[in-house]
């Protein structure tokens, strides 16, 4: 049934794909972030569905009447030096050619997405339609685990979701990080059932997130709310919704989500958190072995590379760890990117997302100077807590290229140069 | 219906009116 649904669908979104850009963008966003194959059983699960959308966005930009020229800023230009930096890497890299060729084949397709999205996304109108996408994508599934968990009295777990191309942990983080877009399309919304069936989808998401077990995500979801707390007009009140939410989960969650969270706090002791610390390691091994361009995409996963550092683990042994027996993915995006493309390609890395986060902080500040809308303020700011978040629970998972993050730097380059920037033009003049 | 196939529709439902709304909507106004 459901292959039979979309199928009659399909052909009305490549339609509305091809008469706007941007809407092809939202439906190529929707099927990049989740696997939309894997909810189908039947027939269309073999549909080629992301290539569509990301072809009929082009062929409809390239038809267009509307080009935009895109301008050189900072998040431009580290971006374009990474994407460089790592085709380099890609090209000495000794990892199996098969997964290096799969791995860059997405590498690129989220670079041609953010070039895409910085061509075609102009407008209020367009950025929110992109956020809904985001939030319809990641939000119900979110929600649909939610569900589950309150449904199983909190026995359910969310060990890998379905439609997400990852485990526990980069479903929690995912979640975790379309949770403050969800809240600010919430405060743009104005349809009073529309804004009660968000609150839902909100409550939902963070039960979604809980039901991941994810303590990356959940640690994530403690600087969310310490970060509403701080920047909260309304303390009290959002204090005390804090503790009536605090004190729903104590009752609700079950005695073996404590015991996991439990374990933050012993991380030495835990199996799982050493295993993390030897494959980090094993990255820095060989970063210190490539420390310009580093090994190539997800080169600690590689069986050959990680037999060939593990005689030299010995060289930090002074970072307890247990045994190199086993190989690991890289459990950190940012050991991740050093194994990846050295100690140079991860400062340039870092560069990209320090430049991203200050660059939001100037659009803010901007913004209140010029006393611009405050839709453009309210997105900066959730856009902040978004890559705050996402960085923090990232830091133990491998998600160092992800088309959630891209798009934060893509959303950043967007509101930069085609709204904050002609609107104090416009201002000046 | 299972709640997987449960939120199968509800995607394509919710993406579907959101694509309504887009391709009705005029987008040739500027930024406030």
């Amino acid at each position: 049934m459901r292959d039979i649904l979309f199928t009659l669908i399909l052909p009305y979104y490549v339609y509305a794909s091809i008469k706007k850009p941007w809407i092809g963008l939202g439906f190529w966003l929707w099927t990049s972030c989740i696997q939309v194959n894997f909810l189908l059983y039947g027939f269309a699960s073999s549909f080629q569905i992301n290539r569509i959308f990301a072809l009929t966005t082009i062929f409809s930009y390239i038809i267009g009447k509307d080009k935009i020229k895109m301008k050189m800023n900072s998040i431009y230009f580290l971006f374009f030096l990474y994407f460089i930096w790592v085709s380099i890497s890609v090209l000495i890299s000794d990892v199996h050619p098969h997964s290096l060729h799969f791995r860059y084949e997405n590498f690129v397709k989220m670079f041609i997405f953010f070039i895409m999205a910085c061509k075609v996304l102009s407008k209020k109108l367009h950025i929110d339609y992109v956020l809904w996408m985001l939030v319809i994508s990641y939000g119900a599934l979110g929600c649909s685990e939610g569900l589950k968990y309150i449904i199983s009295g909190g026995t359910h777990t969310a060990t890998s979701i379905r439609a997400i191309n990852g485990d526990n942990n980069f479903a929690g983080v995912m979640l975790l990080t379309t949770l403050p877009f969800s809240i600010y399309i919430l405060s743009q919304t104005k349809h009073k059932i529309l804004k009660f069936g968000l609150i839902g989808v909100v409550l939902l998401l963070i039960t979604g997130i809980l039901a991941t077990n994810s303590r990356g995500a959940f640690v994530g979801l403690m600087i969310l709310g310490g970060y509403f707390f701080l920047k909260s007009e309304r303390k009290i009140l959002v204090f005390f919704i804090f503790i009536g939410i605090i004190a729903t989960a104590y009752n609700v969650l079950p005695e073996s989500w404590f015991e996991r969270m439990d374990t933050i706090e012993n991380a030495d002791e835990d199996d799982s958190f050493m295993t993390r610390v030897t494959s980090w390691k094993m990255s820095i091994l060989i970063a210190m072995d490539n420390p310009i361009f580093g090994g190539g995409l997800r080169a600690v996963e590689d069986l050959k590379i990680w037999h060939h550092y593990k005689p030299d683990f010995h060289l930090l042994s002074f970072i307890p760890s247990s045994e190199p027996d086993r190989r690991f993915a890289a459990h950190s995006m940012f050991f991740q990117v050093l194994g990846d493309v050295g100690f140079v390609g991860l400062a340039i890395y870092l560069s990209l997302i320090l430049a991203t986060f200050l660059k939001m902080g100037g659009l803010i500040r901007k913004s209140k100077k010029l006393q611009l809308d405050d839709w453009i303020v309210d997105l900066l700011k959730m856009m902040q807590v978004s890559l705050l978040v996402y960085c923090a629970s990232g830091a133990l998972i491998s998600a160092a290229h992800t088309e959630m993050l891209f798009f934060i730097f893509t959303l950043t380059y967007v509101i930069a140069q085609q709204i904050v920037y002609p609107l104090e033009k416009e201002i000046r003049n | 219906m299972d709640i997987e196939t449960f939120t199968f529709m509800m995607i394509i439902i919710c993406i579907t009116y959101l694509c309504r709304w887009a391709l009705s909507n005029d987008d040739s106004e500027e930024n406030k």
